[in-house]
């Protein structure tokens, strides 16, 4: 695909995004899809199922790339990350048991199994290609739910989801390029700019957010490009906020539990700035360790996560250089 | 802020080390992989049993900073 094509898909991504958030802000009203923003003084009421705008336009885009030839590391970035999307929505609809949402979210893995869209000799950074035939695929449809949990656990502040997971996408969409991994490269640059479309109406004071709908896709984006770019030491660097966050409110909470049932709650909110629970038992999370010295506004504690994940991903630059910068 | 920049260093860097390992260690140690399953075995049983490790201490550094938020709050 020529580079004029490339940046075609890419603006359509963001155009698409942005008006379609603009209609879900606009017109959705149903109860079962509202939710209210408890980080605010007024908590207003706001639509939660604005990854929908950003699931249809990173997908109409992948498709028509696929259309044109994107093959089978195409259709596997269409249909993987719309199978999270479904779970993230079936979710956002009804509540999930805590132990089979992990366990729904092991399907997103099974289109790249059935399209043998992956190389089971992943490429170790110092150490080269090591061949695990029979463990690759259960790996692989671990990482779905790992890192759909994980950057499921940092979307909780206006505009957190999107610039926690920019950093990321940028640096996958950079190497893949440079690697020569064309449909990853669209796939994450696609994503970023449907992101950036979605950020117009979900930063602070947010008008919508994005639901579990729209950080199944993120998640299940990065985990495609990851695989099928063979980027997986690389991604799970970039990702470490991710992961710690996932940790601490593991560790903290005891097990798989839902937030919804736990009372207690890692921050307060005062006078409009979020103030870390001094209470000792309560959850550990990124934001709450954020605040933990000074309370601090919302956009603020937003900021501070994505140069979080900024710093961790040239972390994974670096990583991937220590690796020896290779050629497809 | 610096509490997370550090952990997030500490994880990286020990997920460096893990790989020096595995390679400077593990891999020279099974050296045969091609001709022997056992040693091909081994190798992924090994560096899976030092990955499972970089979890762990993950996992400890996660219970550090839980227990650093503790203690500014305690302080």
């Amino acid at each position: 695909m020529s580079v004029v094509g490339f940046a075609f898909l890419v603006l359509l991504s963001f155009a698409a995004s942005w008006m379609l958030t603009w209609v879900i802000v606009k017109y959705v009203r149903s109860a079962r899809l509202i939710g209210v923003d408890v980080h605010k003084p007024d908590r207003p009421r706001l639509p939660k199922i604005g990854g929908l705008a950003f699931t249809a336009s990173y997908s109409t885009v992948m498709l028509l790339h696929w259309l044109l030839g994107g093959g089978i590391v195409g259709l596997v970035l269409v249909v993987s990350p719309l199978v999270a999307a479904a779970i993230g929505l079936l979710e956002d609809v009804r509540e999930l048991n805590p132990w089979v949402k992990p366990l729904l979210l092991l399907l997103p893995g099974i289109p790249v199994l059935l399209f043998s869209a992956y190389i089971p000799y992943p490429i170790i950074p110092l150490v080269g290609s090591i061949r695990i035939t029979l463990l690759y695929p259960l790996l692989v449809l671990a990482a779905y739910t790992v890192v759909a949990n994980a950057v499921n656990s940092v979307d909780v502040l206006n505009g957190s989801l999107v610039l926690s997971t920019l950093p990321v996408l940028i640096l996958l969409a950079a190497i893949s390029w440079l690697v020569g991994w064309e449909t990853p490269a669209l796939a994450s640059l696609a994503l970023g700019a449907s992101l950036l479309g979605f950020l117009r109406y979900n930063w602070y004071p947010a008008r919508v957010f994005s639901g579990n709908i729209g950080s199944n896709l993120v998640a299940a984006v990065i985990t495609t490009v990851a695989i099928t770019a063979r980027l997986e030491v690389v991604t799970l660097v970039a990702l470490l906020p991710h992961i710690l966050n996932e940790f601490f409110i593991i560790v903290s909470m005891g097990g798989l539990k839902s937030g919804k049932a736990f009372a207690a709650r890692p921050i307060r909110v005062v006078k409009g700035m979020i103030v870390s629970s001094p209470r000792l038992g309560d959850p550990i999370t990124l934001v709450r360790l954020i605040t933990l010295q000074n309370p601090m506004g919302e956009a603020a504690v937003s900021k501070r996560i994505a140069l979080l994940s900024a710093y961790s991903s040239i972390l994974a630059l670096m990583t991937y250089l220590i690796g020896g910068v290779r050629l497809r | 802020m610096k509490t997370l920049l550090a952990l997030i260093t500490v994880a990286w860097v020990s997920l460096i080390g893990v790989l020096i390992a595995i390679s400077t260690i593990i891999l020279p140690l099974t050296q045969g992989v091609e001709s022997s399953p056992t040693a091909g075995l081994l190798r992924v049983a090994l560096s899976l049993a030092l990955f499972a490790a970089w979890l762990v201490w993950l996992f400890e550094l996660a219970l550090f900073a839980s227990l650093k938020s503790r203690q500014g709050r305690d302080g």
